[in-house]
């Protein structure tokens, strides 16, 4: 064999090599970082379980509002998105396991005051708004179409799913390093798995949640302008902050929201369906919230 | 092939572990250090860390064989990863910048280049101890360029064109 083949077949097993190790780069990717989020196998009756544990927690350290005026503006919203909720064909949000009619909770919807515009889900289908998020928003309607999504996370069971990596990934850290505690470069893995998966399941809940407002008869462009009206209150946009953040840059989740609005108008025209705004007066909402801890900008 | 690309490179005798110098060896384990250091001191900008392997690799060209086949191994090997930690950082910077997203395609080039960079790593690992003790050790593909280039045919008429002569100006 000639120097000159021998070096090509040098080059060959080198090429091979370094094929084979990004085929199971390719491998290791997918296995992390990819989508769909496969649904926890964990029993139902763990959400169940971890409810009252939950509800007991953020009674313990936040502000509830329970004044008669919001909880019966929550009820009449909730009165529109429940049974739309519970009808919610399986498939809709893609992973039809997770979401299947029998094994969706019921959902429970807390307000809380504080001044940050934000809601969140809880394992057991416990929702939770901020009265700050109350504030920014201008309709029924959009509060609806806020709820929407939370109850895509209940709906998939987000919360649980994110417990069960965060658990995962802690047990994982501390074989890793012989129980030494997690180390910068493991926390930064695990941010960006959970980061990974978590950008998956924001953006199923967009789409689940117009879907969830159509049915429920609600016009699906208030989820638009939900949006919009959460990225006018926040003016200080800090860009490397906006990659730690598992949601989808706002002004592209705006951006889909108007088009699957505009899809989900068009199925339910041609069905004979008209949206129908929710019977509550919401400046007398924003009035009856507690004003002490006003957004400070 | 021709039968000259066949021929055996008997043209330089290879030197053997207990006829070369501890300061060689010592110098040859330090072209694989060099790499290492570079490796981890330019990850920011990664192709200036080329700069610093070349000119190790510059400075000893001409000392000896051994010293010079070992550094030009490890600057051959070192390019290639070297070129692919760039594109690593290129990625990232156009990410954060722009405001695109991490896609899953960045993870897997991520993995991928973190990987390589291991392998790489205990490859010169292992060419270093091996230089060190004198010996000539192959890294596949690079460890044929650089053997080529310092006892290969051609490489004596290389050194000779090479030669340097000090002389004074002109007209003096």
């Amino acid at each position: 064999m000639s120097a000159r083949a021998r070096l090509a077949r040098e080059l060959a097993w080198v090429l091979a090599v370094v094929a084979a190790i990004a085929a199971l780069a390719f491998g290791a990717a997918r296995l992390f970082f990819s989508r769909p989020v496969p649904a926890p196998d964990i029993p139902r009756s763990l959400d169940a379980g971890l409810k009252p544990l939950m509800l007991k927690q953020i009674r313990a350290e936040n502000r509830l509002v329970e004044t008669p005026v919001v909880a019966s503006a929550i009820a009449a919203i909730m009165d529109r998105l429940a049974p739309a909720y519970a009808a919610m064909p399986a498939e809709d949000g893609g992973v039809s396991k997770a979401a299947s009619k029998e094994g969706r909770p019921a959902i429970e919807i807390l307000v809380i005051d504080s001044p940050v515009i934000n809601a969140f889900t809880v394992p057991g289908g416990v929702v939770c708004v901020y009265t700050g998020l109350m504030k920014t928003l201008s309709s029924p309607e959009e509060l609806a179409a806020i709820l929407a999504h939370e109850m895509s996370h209940a709906a998939f069971r987000d919360p649980l799913t994110q417990l069960a990596r965060n658990v995962g990934m802690a047990t994982l850290a501390s074989v890793l390093t012989g129980g030494q505690g997690e180390t910068l470069a493991q926390g930064l893995l695990a941010d960006l798995v959970s980061l990974r998966y978590g950008r998956a399941a924001e953006d199923r809940a967009d789409e689940f949640a117009i879907a969830l407002l159509a049915k429920a008869g609600i016009d699906p462009a208030s989820y638009g302008s939900a949006l919009s009206r959460i990225k006018g209150s926040n003016p200080k946009d800090m860009k490397l902050l906006r990659y730690l953040d598992p949601h989808s840059p706002i002004d592209e989740r705006i951006r889909s929201a108007g088009e699957r609005a505009k899809a989900a108008d068009a199925k339910a025209a041609a069905a004979g369906l008209k949206a129908k705004r929710i019977a509550v007066d919401w400046k007398k909402i924003l009035k009856a919230l507690p004003s002490v801890l006003e957004p400070t900008d | 092939m021709s039968s000259e690309e066949t021929a055996p490179q008997g043209a330089i005798r290879l030197p053997q572990p207990d006829e070369i110098p501890e300061r060689e060896k010592e110098d040859a384990m330090a072209a694989y250090l060099m790499m290492f250091a570079s490796l981890a001191i330019g990850l920011p900008i990664p192709l200036f860390n080329l700069i610093a392997s070349f000119v190790y690799y510059l400075v000893n060209r001409k000392s000896s064989r051994f010293v010079a086949f070992h550094a030009l191994q490890a600057l051959l090997s070192h390019i290639p990863v070297v070129l692919l930690n760039a594109g690593l950082v290129a990625w990232l910077i156009v990410v954060l910048v722009t405001g695109l997203h991490f896609t899953g395609g960045f993870f897997w080039y991520l993995i991928f280049v973190l990987a390589l960079n291991i392998a790489y790593i205990v490859i010169s690992i292992i060419a270093l101890i091996h230089a060190r003790k004198g010996r000539l050790y192959y890294i596949p593909l690079f460890g044929r360029l650089s053997f080529s280039r310092f006892y290969g045919p051609k490489a004596e008429a290389r050194q000779k064109t090479a030669a340097w002569e000090n002389r004074p100006p002109e007209g003096i």
